[in-house]
């Protein structure tokens, strides 16, 4: 496969699961610019790991591992002057392209905001119907610690939304 | 209860959340636009300091050996041309090593706690290292800078007071301390970030090994008292029997 066919193919899945990159730049991400930057480095570790992508495995998984993998460990920045009392997501009423969503959606959204970084994480995935075994294998886990920290996050984000509604 | 609750913004995520970007759709052109940008990831920024440090060391090698010719009559000086000529190029050496040592962290095939774990164990064990060589950049420079000084302004180096040994010492470690200060300041941040991560992914595993030596000492327990019950008939059963 030369060059421009490799381009392609990773264009096509790239804009096909795009959804992904969408979802975790916005929990991982307090502003447009923060968000910006994000997709910039999410695409680029992508297209820098292609070749390391085994079609046996899903796409779809391959591409939150790495997206995850770089929301977490490759991207920090030091802000000294922000401080945000909030951690929100970046869906909020304030967005026009998320007026009409749903308030369950919202609050979830704001919710998961308020959560650690593994935590953001293990709850994706869970959202996303992923398995006990491929969320092991995106963390680093074993299954049963799996099972374990989803009870504990599961009813941390319970308490969140109950709190924000 | 709790599950009960999250099941239904587990339905709304199931049914809504794909069609939540559906006006932030990513285009070819947007897409080959990011693929064309510069990387902020704090490694690429980590290796890029390296290669501007070994330039630096390189270029501040050539100019102790510049020195040297230059104070050729004068063989003290030159002698200490050559002291920093050696520091430079060994600490060029080093870098360039550390350099060389720097990790393909292979963020598409291993999970994220074995990411966490090769990036803690390369910045600990080679880029602190790095870090502080880094920083003999500025004295360093400060002090060929001066040696250039006095060569065209004096032809000479003048006998120092023990004033002038504080004034130029002082220069030689605040100039070292500002450089390092900043650097291990951003290099502590960029560390308790992963760390915190990896302690997060620790967390609940403490709690399973918990559990489980519970189970294995609740086994142990219960066949012990098996053991007691099975001697104790069998005791019971001998003395009835005499």
């Amino acid at each position: 496969m030369n060059k421009s066919q490799k381009e392609t193919e990773f264009l096509d899945l790239i804009k096909k699961h795009q959804n992904i990159i969408h979802k975790i730049c916005f929990v991982y991400s307090n502003n447009k610019y923060d968000r910006q930057d994000l997709y910039q480095e999410i695409i680029l570790q992508l297209w820098k790991s292609f070749s390391s992508f085994k079609s046996q495995s899903a796409f779809s998984t391959w591409m939150y591992r790495v997206a995850l993998n770089t929301a977490i460990t490759v991207r920090k920045k030091q802000n000294i002057f922000v401080y945000t009392e909030n951690p929100p997501t970046g869906i909020s009423n304030n967005n026009e392209h998320f007026i009409d969503l749903s308030e369950e959606i919202k609050i979830l959204y704001n919710a998961i905001g308020h959560l650690k970084k593994v935590e953001k994480a293990i709850i994706l995935l869970w959202l996303e119907e992923k398995s006990y075994e491929e969320i092991a294998g995106t963390i680093g886990i074993s299954i049963k610690n799996v099972s374990v920290k989803l009870v504990r996050i599961k009813a941390k984000l319970a308490e969140i939304i109950e709190k924000l509604q | 209860m709790e599950n009960i609750e999250l099941n239904k913004y587990k339905e709304a995520w199931k049914t809504e959340s794909d069609n939540i970007y559906r006006n932030k759709k990513l285009t070819d052109s947007e897409i080959m636009n990011f693929l064309k940008g510069k990387s902020k990831d704090i490694s690429i920024l980590f290796k890029s300091g390296l290669y501007i440090d070994i330039v630096l060391k390189f270029a501040l090698t050539i100019g102790f050996i510049i020195l040297i010719f230059f104070w050729k009559t004068k063989v003290e000086t030159a002698c200490i041309s050559g002291g920093l000529m050696l520091i430079s190029g060994v600490f060029g050496i080093l870098q360039l090593r550390c350099l060389l040592k720097f990790p393909d962290f292979e963020i598409g095939e291993k999970n994220l706690r074995s990411i966490i774990n090769s990036k803690i164990n390369y910045y600990n064990n080679h880029y602190k290292k790095a870090l502080y060589i880094g920083a003999a950049s500025a004295p360093l420079f400060f002090l060929c800078g001066m040696l250039f000084y006095f060569y065209y302004k004096y032809g000479e180096i003048r006998a120092f007071q023990i004033d002038d040994f504080i004034v130029f010492g002082s220069a030689i470690i605040i100039s070292y301390i500002i450089a390092i200060a900043s650097q291990l300041l951003q290099f502590r941040f960029q560390m308790n970030q992963l760390k915190s991560s990896l302690q997060e992914i620790d967390e609940d595993t403490i709690t399973e090994l918990t559990l489980k030596k519970e189970k294995n000492r609740r086994i142990r327990l219960i066949i012990i008292m098996l053991l007691f019950i099975v001697v104790g008939i069998l005791l019971f059963t001998y003395l009835l029997s005499s």
